[in-house]
């Protein structure tokens, strides 16, 4: 069974690489980063979350009821947007990354931006599905880059931060070598291949971590294929190692003048007791008498040598404040040269720890130049005055999600009303129970700080509800359709059970919801739709490929789901303040009427306006 | 010929992330090689049966025990088809069967007895040289021969440092059991209220055992593989692996090359 496994001689070579090609035409690569790394990330995460909660708690449990409220909300916030938040202002990166050395890009290596910070960390709610993060995990394993759902429909992907430090490599500057490399004949640089100039000049920068004995196994096979090639005799290589050092001299350093340099070794010897030794500072001594520029050359573009402005440019990426015009035209200059120097890197067969480092910078360069503008208050004045009523006017996905809604709603409700068990059958006794107990006494008039506590409690509750709803629109919508027949279910029942219960506590009910119902109910239909959106964009791709379409559709979505948030969150308000207070009925049904003409003027009036201005945008 | 996977110096975490993707193109034949260990835990499961009137946590610690003390007849031919896929050099069962021959003697010594008793000791992480069967099959060599290279002496070789794959290794284990067990608990839980109204899922019922099993095959695997990649990593930050392999391909060519 000889050769039962066919390892593919020819396949091409495996690594973790994701190759990055710029606007410049620059083609660098990054390292994305597996589930280990992130899930450490991810835990480290959730402590400083709950460190946060716990202090913000302490602070708060001082002010009573009204702290509770806060508490509420800082604990909403902080679970919802802590990762997006930080993402987005800090260059992609958490608290949790930055101790893993993890960063948060764009799949074309620009930065991350604030709506794809923001879908990546709302999503993580799909990825976690059905349990401990499983449908993260099967993305995690079966795509490229060990991209989640998330990173999938955001667009971006997370790396490895790794940092290098331009190094000349010094030339291996011992007697012996020197000697050697005396015999060798001139012309070595053109005489030997650039790959192989490489490979001996990666060797003289690690030969140092070896034992001796090593090093001559190392060099053994590759200094007698040289001696050959070079047609030197098979004496002049009895120390491999020695053999290779003196090569690599001669053929990376053409300008260095070993007889000089050979003369000053000699004359620094040391008498210590038997024989003359080279001091411990010839090396040192030679090189201030001669400037190592006059060696190796500065500007020059060499295996060794690293040009003045890698550190110009360095010096201009870990600057800390905002860059001034004449600096960012500078960045633009100096990225384009290194840019060149990397393709020069590469073509010459550069040592490795010089185009690591040069890929380093040309992608931090990257990321610095196509960084997004400050200018968000705008943006988002932009997002929601115009771009989210143009989007939602007419839109299939909104139609939908508010037929099937409403739709299951209004059947649950009337099915609740025509056959009265019907919502003890399908919720169980204990949900009407609590119902029931819950609107026995009248809304009354609370205090403000139990109004505090229940904003709180409402915004975290039915936000969460929100985003579930959108969140699970990426198995190709089903799952906020799911969502959203769901709660139309188990809110009509409950509507229909309570119109059918004795007075008053379905008086007391409808006093209590009618105020808040509209913002609340419209924000949880157009969360849907945004689910429903995301999750059509893997169906119906336009002709791009699922993945771009679902990219496209995720990002078309945030601006839905913020306005549905931003919705539920004023319904938590008047949920808190409003509907519970002595106002009467009639009153709360003018404030339902109010919303309800504002979310049709927002959705229709100004939809139709926007759309009228500037046209329809594609569905 | 160019090995399947670049060697250069990797984080400890990357290779990690590499394992997932040799796993992943290699998926059949690494489930097919580690058979026999998945056979093994079978029969350790079928054997925890007959201590069914024993503590749980006595039977789960004694079943821990056996999976790690076993896990080399899991890891061995993983090992072995991940060194013919990694160095491309298609190695037949017969010399595979006659390096094993080879190593044997190590193999038992040091990849059951001291296990054995390191794992008593609870040191095994930190001091034991794990890469034993990398050693063992990869060089096709055994320990014990006269004619070692610098590489395998101990003062540079990478079988003398510390592995900590092996934690990794336990950790698995260890959650895969836990997690498994309280699977099952919470099942009997919701068979109880929806399904039976009644009955009892005993901790030593046969599924109980076939669950970690089959969840450890793949979980198994995938730490050889991991384990195989840090041991040619640190293959290549002290013996300089990487070097070696370039002046290798490099004395290739420039004996070829014309002059």
């Amino acid at each position: 069974m000889k050769g039962a496994i066919n390892p593919g001689g020819n396949a091409e070579q495996l690594d973790i690489e994701w190759c990055i090609r710029t606007p410049e035409h620059h083609t660098f690569t990054c390292r994305p980063a597996g589930p280990l790394p992130r899930a450490i990330a991810w835990m480290l995460d959730l402590m400083v979350r709950a460190i946060i909660v716990v202090v913000l708690a302490a602070a708060f449990s001082l002010m009573g009821q009204v702290g509770l409220g806060f508490i509420l909300i800082t604990s909403f916030i902080v679970i919802w947007f802590y990762g997006a938040l930080f993402e987005a202002w800090n260059k992609g990166r958490t608290p949790g990354k930055i101790a893993m050395r993890l960063r948060v890009i764009g799949q074309d290596g620009s930065p991350a931006t604030g709506p794809s910070c923001i879908i990546r960390n709302f999503l993580i709610l799909a990825d976690f599905l059905p349990a401990g993060f499983f449908t993260g995990m099967i993305s995690m394993l079966s795509t490229k880059g060990f991209r989640r759902l998330g990173d999938l429909a955001a667009g971006t992907l997370v790396i490895y931060e790794e940092s290098f430090t331009a190094q000349n490599v010094s030339p291996v500057l011992e007697h012996e070598v020197m000697q050697t490399a005396l015999l060798l004949p001139r012309g070595l640089p053109l005489r030997l291949p650039l790959p192989a100039q490489r490979a001996l000049t990666a060797y003289v920068a690690k030969r140092n971590r070896f034992h001796p004995s090593r090093r001559n196994e190392l060099a053994q096979p590759l200094a007698g294929s040289l001696a050959l090639y070079l047609d030197q005799p098979q004496e002049v290589q009895q120390n491999p190692d020695t053999f290779i050092c003196a090569v690599q001299l001669c053929a990376c350093y053409p300008g260095f003048d070993i007889e000089t340099a050979l003369a000053h070794f000699t004359d620094s010897r040391v008498y210590d007791g038997n024989e003359k030794k080279p001091g411990p500072d010839a090396w040192r001594g030679y090189m201030s008498t001669r400037k190592q520029n006059e060696a190796f050359g500065e500007e020059g573009f060499s295996p060794v040598n690293s040009p003045k402005r890698w550190k110009e440019l360095e010096m201009l990426l870990s600057q800390r404040i905002d860059i001034t015009p004449p600096q960012a035209s500078e960045l633009s200059r100096l990225t384009r040269a290194v840019g060149a120097d990397l393709a020069l890197a590469d073509a010459n067969h550069l040592p490795e720890s010089a185009t690591a480092y040069l890929q380093d910078l040309v992608a931090r360069a990257h990321l610095h130049l196509y960084h997004g503008s400050a200018n968000w208050l705008r943006r988002i004045v932009h997002m929601v005055v115009v771009h989210t009523p143009r989007m939602l006017y007419r839109d299939g996905c909104l139609r939908l999600a508010v037929t099937t809604f409403f739709g299951i709603f209004m059947l649950c409700m009337i099915g609740g009303i025509l056959r009265p068990g019907l919502a003890e059958d399908v919720l169980g006794r204990a949900m009407i129970d609590q119902m029931e107990t819950m609107y026995a006494s009248a809304p009354r008039d609370r205090d403000a700080e139990t109004a505090s506590l229940m904003t709180g409690y409402y915004i975290s509750h039915n936000v969460g509800i929100a985003f579930a709803c959108f969140a699970t629109g990426i198995f190709l919508g089903l799952g906020s359709l799911v969502m959203l027949a769901y709660n139309g279910l188990v809110l009509g029942l409950i509507f229909g059970h309570m119109y059918t219960v004795n007075a008053p506590i379905n008086t007391h009910f409808f006093e209590f919801v009618t105020a808040h119902a509209p913002f609340e109910l419209m924000g949880i239909a157009m969360a849907g739709a945004a689910g429903l959106r995301m999750g059509w964009g893997i169906v119906w791709t336009e002709g791009r490929t699922r993945l771009a379409s679902l990219r496209r559709s995720a990002a078309d979505a945030v601006p839905i789901v913020s306005s549905a948030g931003v919705l539920i969150g004023l319904a938590a308000y008047i949920e808190a303040f409003v509907s519970p207070s002595g106002l009467p009925h009639a009153a709360k049904a003018a404030v339902a009427i109010g919303c309800t003409l504002l979310l049709i003027g927002y959705l229709g009036g100004l939809g139709y306006l926007q759309t009228r201005r500037r046209g329809r945008i594609p569905q | 010929m160019r090995n399947l996977i670049v060697p250069r110096e990797r984080k400890p975490l990357e290779c990690f992330d590499l394992a997932i993707l040799l796993c992943r193109r290699y998926w059949r034949q690494l489930l097919i090689a580690s058979l026999p260990g998945l056979i093994v835990l079978l029969a350790i499961n079928l054997n925890m049966r007959t201590m069914r009137h024993e503590e749980p946590a006595m039977v789960a610690g004694i079943f821990l025990a056996l999976v790690v003390l076993f896990n080399p007849f899991l890891s061995t031919p993983v090992t072995w088809v991940l060194g013919q896929l990694i160095f491309r050099r298609p190695v037949g069962v017969g010399l595979f069967l006659h390096s094993l021959r080879r190593s044997l003697a190590s193999l038992f010594w040091l990849g059951f007895v001291m296990r054995a008793l390191y794992l008593l000791l609870l040191l095994t992480f930190v001091f034991y040289p794990n890469y034993v069967i990398e050693v063992a099959i990869l060089e096709q060599q055994s320990l014990n021969d006269s004619r070692r290279r610098v590489a395998n002496l101990r003062r540079v070789s990478a079988m003398a440092q510390s592995n900590w794959y092996f934690l990794f290794s336990l950790v698995a284990l260890l959650f895969i059991f836990l997690s498994t067990w309280a699977v099952a608990e919470i099942w009997q839980m919701m068979r109880y209220q929806v399904v039976f109204q009644g009955g009892f899922l005993s901790l030593l019922n046969p599924a109980h055992h076939l669950w970690p099993a089959l969840l450890y095959w793949p979980v198994g695997v995938y730490l050889s593989a991991v384990r195989f990649l840090g041991y040619l990593d640190l293959r290549t930050r002290v013996e300089g692996w990487a070097v070696e392999q370039q002046f290798r391909t490099l004395a290739t060519e420039l004996a070829h090359a014309p002059h």
